[in-house]
């Protein structure tokens, strides 16, 4: 077999800019309520992005990666061919990417990992025919189109309703904050604590068993639940509004700390999307076999994690820039509420083995705190078009791998 | 390019608040456009009858931005009939404004001596009514901050049980002025008369339209 190098180096360059567009349809939405709230200002937010999201992709971003990403197509389909398949994972990374920078444009949030599970099964249609997808996979991608936003939405209308009958509608706000907010601070603190020592570092051996990880993690909520009340004991005073006012700084407070995570799961999870096709060519260029997993160098983590930060920092930034500022209505109790339950909602699904997108979630978690008449104005007519993008995402970016593999052969075979 | 910042439509309640506060000012300057009628002074009537003329159509750029923030489709806190009525209210009241300055301007209107202090009198009874609806407006906003719930409900219910009552006292003023103007009948000119009957229902209109706001305000919050 005949690897030529500069297909490696265009590969490479491929998922630069797959990750670089991920980054960017992501960032809006991973900051879009913290910024919305004037919790963080876009810079900060850029900040926390780029060592959250680093953070994220090289220390938990699957030391280890499916080479062809959830299981769509089996790669030992291609074991007498490699090329083929070098070719396909190549066609899967410019559709996914293509999809990526389209959904970006029109400003529409999409799922990076449902447009390189789209792009997968465009690959496997055009290789193996429709018999070569496996269908149950793609299916139960679908069910989180409407898990997702539901469970995050259920979620996040509890979330906000606690925190008004408990906070807001109290006559002394300030002073039911000082109860609330530290068990707010404590169950962020243990969610993701857990999601860091549950199936989280594989990278650092911090595998822990469920049990033992749900007792650390509950340990350490605990400890920041009695570290935040010693420090708001001495809050008080104020008119009703004033308290109010002091109420929403201390959830700003909060939402940086669920802002972050949200980054740092996004760069686990999402980068991936981008290098988990590279790695697999990477395999196949130094061993010349398909593999089913293959070990990740940590210069492709970084060139994922830097393709992503770049990204969100270059496009993302334009993206929160322009609409940021219109934004009135939200506040940091209900951006709190949305990226709580989202963060948990997404952690949950996935450590249960639910492939559902963080984007799905936060939007369904914003609708839940605008169905608990949270939020000033919610445009429903764009949720539609929210939906409507999720249902395409598969078949377009299957289509533009179709033909980015077609045009591959037509130069390379 | 938004993403889900997208979702997010512009709140039509901080918009609602500044229109208000138009109407407020345009609804300040009905005493001096009175006064300024009553002393026969035509230059100052001028001057306040333009500015409230300019007011007004500053209010009505709100109402327009109001309008245009809640198409259908757009998920509000509050019913959108409601939203659209109580802003319908408030314009009513600029508008009200507006019309007293044409009346005003239509002829060399004749006041009777004996009937200034009591209209004047009357025009501050009813202010004071628009002055509590205009409470119920700001209120409206800390309902918006606390998500419908708590404390700002009962300080709203019992505000609006308070506009109630003023409006009721605002209107047996204006019946009582009513009354006395027909006894200056036969000294005015029927359409003196005509004209003056008009200027006081108009401003008894002003505390209808204010004590409707605060039934509207009723009417978010048993949603």
């Amino acid at each position: 077999m005949e690897f030529p190098l500069y297909i490696l180096v265009i590969t490479i360059a491929v998922s630069f800019y797959a990750s670089f567009m991920g980054g960017a349809n992501d960032f809006a939405n991973a900051f879009g309520t913290s910024v919305g709230s004037k919790a963080i200002t876009i810079r900060q937010a850029v900040i926390i992005a780029i060592f959250a999201e680093l953070l994220g992709a090289v220390f938990v971003g699957g030391h280890v990666t499916d080479t062809v990403r959830k299981g769509i197509v089996d790669p030992m389909n291609f074991q007498n061919d490699p090329m083929f398949l070098v070719y396909g994972l190549l066609a899967a990374l410019i559709g996914s990417g293509l999809f990526l920078q389209l959904a970006t444009h029109f400003g529409l949030p999409v799922s990076t990992t449902h447009a390189i599970v789209g792009a997968m099964v465009g690959f496997g249609v055009i290789s193996t025919g429709f018999s070569g997808v496996k269908w149950g996979t793609v299916g139960s991608i679908a069910m989180s189109w409407v898990i997702s936003p539901i469970g995050g939405g259920i979620v996040a209308f509890t979330t906000f309703k606690v925190i008004q009958s408990r906070v807001l509608k109290n006559s002394h706000p300030l002073k039911a904050a000082r109860k609330v907010v530290p068990i707010f601070v404590g169950l962020t603190v243990a969610v993701v604590g857990l999601s860091v020592v549950y199936k989280g570092m594989k990278n650092l051996h911090l595998n822990l068993p469920l049990q033992d990880a749900l007792i650390y993690s509950a340990l350490l909520g605990l400890f920041f639940i009695f570290i935040v009340r010693f420090a708001m004991r001495k809050v008080s005073g104020g008119t009703r509004v004033e308290q109010i006012d002091r109420v929403e700084g201390s959830f700003k407070f909060l939402q940086i700390f669920t802002a972050g995570y949200v980054a740092f799961a996004h760069g686990a999870n999402d980068v991936a999307n981008s290098i988990g096709p590279l790695a697999g060519i990477w395999t196949i260029y130094k061993n010349g076999l398909v593999g089913l997993q293959s070990e990740v160098p940590y210069w492709i983590l970084l060139l994922g994690g830097g393709g992503i930060i770049l990204g969100l920092a270059v496009l993302g930034y334009k993206v929160i820039e322009t609409v940021g500022s219109k934004i009135t209505a939200m506040t940091p109790s209900r951006g709190f509420a949305a990226e709580f339950s989202a963060a948990s909602v997404v952690l949950t699904f996935s450590k249960l083995g639910m492939p559902v997108s963080t984007t799905h979630t936060l939007v369904g978690s914003v609708i839940g705190v605008g169905l608990a008449r949270g939020i000033g104005a919610l445009d429903f007519r764009v949720v539609k078009q929210i939906f409507m993008s999720w249902i395409v995402t598969i078949p377009i970016a299957a289509i533009g791998t179709i033909i980015a593999f077609e045009t591959i052969k037509l130069i390379m075979l | 390019m938004q993403g889900i910042l997208g979702l997010f439509s512009k709140s039509p309640f901080e918009p609602l608040y500044e229109h208000r506060l138009k109407v407020q000012e345009c609804l300040e300057l009905i005493k001096p456009l009175f006064v300024a009628l009553f002393k026969g002074d035509k230059k100052e009537l001028k001057r306040i009858s333009d500015l409230i003329v300019k007011l007004e159509a500053e209010a009505d750029d709100f109402k327009v931005e109001i309008r245009q923030a809640i198409p259908k489709g757009v998920f509000l806190p509050v019913n959108r009939e409601d939203l659209l009525g109580y802003l319908k209210l408030q314009d009513n009241l600029a508008d009200t404004a507006e019309d007293l300055t044409v009346l005003i301007g239509l002829k060399d209107l004749y006041a009777p001596d004996g009937l200034s202090c009591e209209i004047l009198d009357f025009i501050e009874v009813v202010l004071a009514v628009c002055d509590l609806g205009s409470k119920t407006t700001e209120h409206l906003r800390a309902l918006v901050a606390s998500g419908f719930k708590g404390e700002e409900v009962k300080a709203v219910l019992d505000c609006v049980d308070e506009l109630g009552l003023a409006e009721r006292r605002a209107d047996k003023v204006g019946h009582e002025i009513a009354k006395k103007l027909f006894t200056y009948e036969d000294e005015m000119k029927p359409s003196d008369l005509m004209l003056w009957f008009r200027i006081l229902d108009l401003i008894g209109n002003l505390a209808d339209y204010s004590d409707n706001t605060g039934e509207r305000l009723r009417n978010m919050l048993t949603r």
